[in-house]
């Protein structure tokens, strides 16, 4: 798996995301591809304006930036994953993605905004567990956060 | 539409922004489960510097000679760390950290206590040695009612640093602010030109100011570790020391769960004292590891150019579950100002002995554990059950009694004894050097490893012992003493 970063403009609105090369999309994004599985409004395209806060006149909307993920630790079997929040956003909810070996990344939990850890007691098996996470402001996602990667057995 | 250079200029500004912020977010992991590009853990000091003035005492309101009579009123304060927002805090008369209570050895203490605070409290007196009915636990008082009164009334038998702090739902009233220091004078005391009581926490903000209670897994499994560091409520404190001259810093940890490992990059520390007064032979270290609850006394001479600045570190310290991993992070400064006049006189090298308990066989053992309970959550344990059905442990008045506390658990546990010291005989089987021996009242249990000790149970009534990571004595990980 490589990380791949891109980068696409959509009327005017430059949006950076990124994701691994299998295009292991979400849950609930309708994209396989690299940019939609990694897009910052979770596959739904994010409204844009111009300079001058498009065509309603209302401001253009504000990128959500991602979570970082910091460290994966074992504990008592299983794995406990710590990440750090967007300092410049509040998010209203965090989401926990989780894949094993060879499986697609899913929702694991749905955290509070301001959680930023978690202790995955289902992740037990002798295998490598891969972690993501991005940040819900309203109905906007940030785009992912970097992976982490460890197997509690190891 | 506006256009031109001005726009393509800051399209390409938002182009590289973004993407260097997503590159950063996209940094893998290695083998480890070590991001590349961590992000700050903690928050650095944010705000102006402010010079740390000495704590200044609650004025005593007895004539009477060798009594010192306070109020002491927990109460709501506003308080602004760094560049948050305004905070609410618990205060003890409106500070944080609360009053600075100032006595000499022998002196009755009498501290007038009034709970305006929204809900019950107690005040536990860290250390001390007093009645039971004084030491602000469950097992002996009723919780002070919001509203309520009452007087709490003991002699300082002993020299030293101690604290207070609530001893019910304690891990959030502390958190929010209610603690502070209580220095005890001997009669004599060790020469130095800056002296200052250092009460080091943590604290974590919400984004609006709040001090969050949330118990998420790692305050539960860490206990509460804030995103700011505090010397004397401080997250940018500057302490401006003479060039040359002798420093004293006494240091109490009375963060809910982080452990300080204390460095002054440059100088090397002799601790002179810890939980129960001045150590029989003082040694020299580099770094002064305090589990919460722990006290220091050390001494140094500030070495360096006048107007320079050192910024003393609290160092990584690996506590169990990869805690290590921790960067250092910055906990003030040290300014060093006009020179001494004279060169320093050298630091002491000894004080008076201690009694030396006996020793014998070992009368009880306990063993801290941790484990998932059904739902997933880790519950903390003494002979694996939580408080209170841990059975008490009873001892007859006035009896000599060796302990073992094992640590059965991946982490690090302070194990806090209340009404009375404990000289640690043996770390994990390593028994403690003759020249060593200290008083002490809370003492880090290593991981897989145990200590051996031994106190004189001689004031009746029931005492607790309990972890001093506050969430984990909270959750369960607490007994009691039935000395009878």
């Amino acid at each position: 798996m490589r990380n791949v970063v891109w980068v696409v403009m959509v009327s005017g609105a430059v949006i950076v995301g990124c994701g691994d090369d299998k295009g292991g999309g979400s849950s609930g994004t309708s994209g396989t591809t690299s940019s939609t599985s990694a897009s910052s409004s979770g596959g739904d395209p994010q409204p844009a304006g111009d300079d001058a806060g498009g065509s309603s006149g209302a401001p253009a909307p504000q990128a959500v930036p991602a979570p970082t993920m910091d460290r994966l630790v074992k504990m008592g079997g299983a794995l406990h994953v710590m990440w750090v929040n967007p300092a410049s956003a509040a998010c209203d909810a965090i989401e926990l993605e989780r894949k094993a070996d060879g499986e697609a990344f899913a929702v694991a939990y749905t955290l509070g905004g301001s959680i930023d850890n978690k202790h995955d007691g289902q992740a037990t098996k002798d295998t490598t567990y891969t972690y993501r996470t991005r940040c819900k402001v309203g109905a906007a996602y940030s785009p992912y956060s970097n992976e982490i990667a460890r197997n509690p057995m190891k | 539409m506006s256009g031109g250079v001005s726009s393509i200029a800051r399209l390409t500004s938002v182009v590289a922004l973004s993407l260097g912020a997503v590159l950063l977010a996209c940094g893998a992991s290695d083998e480890h489960g070590h991001a590349h590009q961590p992000g700050p853990v903690v928050a650095p000091p944010t705000g102006a510097e402010a010079e740390l003035e000495a704590l200044v005492p609650v004025p005593n309101k007895s004539q009477t000679p060798g009594v010192v009579e306070v109020d002491l009123e927990a109460k709501l304060g506003r308080k602004v760390y760094g560049d948050a927002p305004e905070t609410e805090v618990w205060t003890y008369n409106g500070t944080v950290p609360g009053a600075f209570l100032d006595a000499k050895v022998g002196d009755r203490l009498v501290v007038n206590f009034k709970n305006a605070l929204p809900e019950p409290t107690t005040v536990h007196w860290h250390g001390v040695r007093l009645p039971a009915a004084m030491d602000g636990t469950l097992a002996m008082q009723q919780p002070v009612p919001a509203g309520g009164t009452f007087r709490y009334e003991f002699v300082l038998k002993d020299a030293g640093l101690f604290w207070f702090h609530p001893h019910m739902r304690s891990d959030i009233q502390v958190q929010k602010g209610l603690y502070g220091a209580l220095r005890v004078r001997a009669a004599s005391e060790p020469e130095s030109d800056v002296e200052r009581v250092l009460v080091l926490d943590d604290i974590k903000l919400e984004r609006d100011g709040r001090v969050s209670e949330t118990l998420d897994d790692n305050s539960r499994m860490m206990g509460r570790e804030g995103n700011t560091l505090l010397v004397n409520g401080t997250s940018n404190a500057r302490l401006t020391v003479p060039t040359g001259g002798v420093v004293r810093l006494r240091l109490v940890n009375v963060a809910n769960g982080r452990f300080f490992k204390v460095r002054v990059p440059g100088h090397t520390l002799r601790v002179i004292g810890s939980d129960g007064g001045f150590v029989p032979r003082p040694y020299d270290t580099e770094t002064v590891l305090m589990s919460p609850g722990e006290r220091y006394d050390v001494l140094f001479v500030a070495k360096g150019a006048e107007g320079s600045e050192i910024t003393v570190m609290n160092e990584p310290h690996e506590r169990g579950h990869e805690s290590g991993m921790r960067p250092a992070s910055p906990l003030m400064k040290l300014r060093l100002g006009a020179p001494r006049a004279t060169p320093a006189p050298p630091l002491p090298d000894a004080f008076a002995p201690i009694e030396r308990l006996p020793e014998g066989p070992v009368a009880h053992t306990v063993t801290l554990d941790e484990k998932p309970n059904a739902n997933g959550d880790y519950v903390f344990t003494i002979d694996g059950k939580t408080f209170p059905d841990v059975p008490p442990i009873v001892i007859p008045n006035g009896q000599v009694r060796v302990w073992e506390v094992k640590n059965d658990s991946d982490m690090e546990h302070p194990f806090h004894l209340h009404g009375f010291f404990f000289q640690v005989l043996a770390r994990s089987g390593v028994a403690t050097p003759a020249d060593r021996l200290l008083w002490k009242d809370t003492e880090i249990v290593p991981s897989k490893g145990s200590i051996r000790f031994v106190a004189r149970f001689d004031e009746p009534g029931s005492w607790m012992y309990h972890c001093h990571i506050l969430e984990h004595g909270e959750l369960g990980m607490m007994g009691e003493i039935k000395v009878q």
